[in-house]
């Protein structure tokens, strides 16, 4: 199973549907847990991390039954560097977690549309992901999830505080909602700055592609809650909803602008970046992205010809270093060498 | 601000909690106590920004509060509850729930579904063997601007 969640561009979770406008691309959930009477990761020694792992071992079954999908446990003792990256850009896991090279694992479901970090920062980190804009349905799986484990092991919970975390940013529900968004058209006519203050103050996160402190490639932003305090888990997940309708809307309002406005001139720069696309023998990760958010900008408002489904989604994960090497399967690819098999792949999927 | 100070501003940096609450002087001199569980002092979690263990919450109480008053904004938890543990916690929460359901739909004048609502916490009221005529429940009804539901 891991070689399938390794090797191919799109898991299930994300193959499955996408929005007829592409521009919710997934939804998130994450739930932070913790054991009773086991100190935090961060204080843990190597004997309570084996705890913890094996814990989450003998919860495997219990998933199993609870779920309508198989399950496995990865440690990370089996897995090489690249394989952990490649993990990252697929965002199951965290680049802090990648960092680690032993007493972690991970637990995926088949399709990998859960995916559970074992002694992160917190010993567990429940991941739903969802294609398109369903929290509601992201959450509730990550609740069969943590039910399935909390009939098994007792968490650390106090009537006060709720769900105990490591870091107090996370106290209380544990619950981070998060949505990767696609903003071409807010982003070329500089009116999501405006957008992104507002949405700031009202007490949301808004990253790039690679959370924290990562740039935003390919006008792909993510927008997660920050308050797990004073609100209830369904409240997060509407305000959350409410939002990114909000921003989908005004997405919406600023590509009619501009097919109000010089059309030949913004038909003008979709075809030179799809041709680039095309005919490029050298691109940049960074390009890339940059480049394929203009074709799917240009495919959404029928300037140019529809690519089959998901075309954008599996090209921004090929697109990606650590896959694009496990794709071309060469574990040392000098970032010339990269950048021509990227052009490769790039122009072998949409010449297809 | 410029748009990419969003990105590139490390808001969870090693100082943050030590400057956003506390002042370097009181983190100095008042906290060396330890949490009698995992032995972690108040500084540590100042440097690091993480506790060592869930009774961390309990040694640094008086330190917490107001940590997670600035953070969150509030200290009320308002999420779901486990179901295994402390069931008498888990009737109040969902008393609590009701409650501000009961309220919803009384400001909706849903006055049908109210009487339903309030059967339901009457019944987990009984089961916790607290008082049936709970105050809270008229409380509501005033605030709510509406005259209370003929019983």
């Amino acid at each position: 199973m891991l070689d399938k969640i390794l090797d191919e561009p799109l898991n299930g979770w994300l193959s499955e549907s996408t929005e007829a406008n592409h521009i919710v691309l997934s939804s998130r959930i994450r739930l932070a847990r913790n054991f009773k009477d086991i100190q935090f990761t961060n204080r843990n020694e190597a004997k309570d991390l084996e705890k913890v792992n094996q814990m989450m071992r003998n919860v495997l079954a219990d998933l199993v039954k609870a779920d309508t999908h198989q399950y496995s446990n990865i440690s990370f003792e089996q897995l090489s560097d690249v394989d952990k990256e490649v993990l990252v850009e697929k965002h199951l896991i965290s680049p802090n977690l990648a960092d680690k090279s032993t007493n972690r694992s991970l637990i995926v479901s088949d399709d990998a549309s859960i995916a559970i970090m074992v002694n992160e920062e917190d010993h567990i980190r429940i991941q739903a992901m969802e294609a398109g804009l369903q929290l509601k349905k992201a959450y509730n799986h990550a609740v069969l999830v943590d039910d399935a484990i909390e009939s098994k092991y007792n968490y650390a919970f106090s009537e006060q505080f709720g769900y105990l975390t490591a870091c107090p940013t996370n106290v209380g529900t544990g619950l981070r909602a998060s949505v990767m968004i696609h903003l071409p058209a807010l982003t070329l006519t500089g009116r999501l700055n405006r957008i992104i203050r507002s949405i700031v103050q009202l007490g949301y996160t808004v990253r790039g592609l690679y959370g924290e402190g990562s740039d935003v490639l390919g006008n792909i932003y993510q927008i997660s809650n920050q308050r797990t305090m004073g609100i209830s888990e369904e409240e997060t997940i509407e305000q959350l909803t409410k939002v990114v309708e909000g921003l989908v809307a005004e997405e919406i309002k600023c590509r009619d602008q501009i097919k109000a406005g010089d059309f030949e001139a913004f038909e003008d720069k979709i075809w030179r970046s799809y041709g680039i696309l095309q005919y490029a023998r050298r691109l940049s990760g960074k390009e890339a992205l940059s480049l394929l958010s203009d074709m799917q900008l240009g495919m959404d408002m029928g300037v140019l010809p529809a690519a089959p489904k998901n075309t954008f989604n599996k090209l921004i994960v090929i697109s990606r270093p650590y896959f694009l090497s496990k794709y071309a399967g060469k574990a040392d690819m000098s970032p010339a060498e990269r950048d021509s098999y990227r052009a490769k792949v790039v122009r072998d999927i949409l010449c297809k | 601000m410029k748009f990419d100070d969003f990105f590139s501003s490390d808001f969870f940096g090693d100082d943050f909690f030590t400057h956003m609450v506390y002042s370097d002087n009181m983190v100095r001199n008042g906290n060396e106590r330890r949490c009698p569980h995992c032995g972690m002092t108040f500084r540590d979690f100042n440097q690091t920004g993480k506790f060592g263990c869930s009774q961390c919450y309990e040694a640094f109480l008086p330190e917490i509060e107001p940590l997670v008053k600035r953070l969150q904004g509030s200290l009320r938890y308002e999420g779901r509850v486990p179901s295994r543990g402390n069931g008498v916690f888990r009737t109040k929460h969902q008393i609590k729930r009701l409650r501000q359901e009961l309220n919803k739909v009384i400001q909706a004048e849903n006055f049908e579904e109210a009487a339903k609502i309030r059967d339901e916490i009457k019944v987990l009221e009984n089961s916790l063997g607290t008082s049936v005529s709970g105050t809270d429940v008229s409380t509501l009804h005033k605030d709510s601007g509406h005259e209370p539901l003929s019983k």
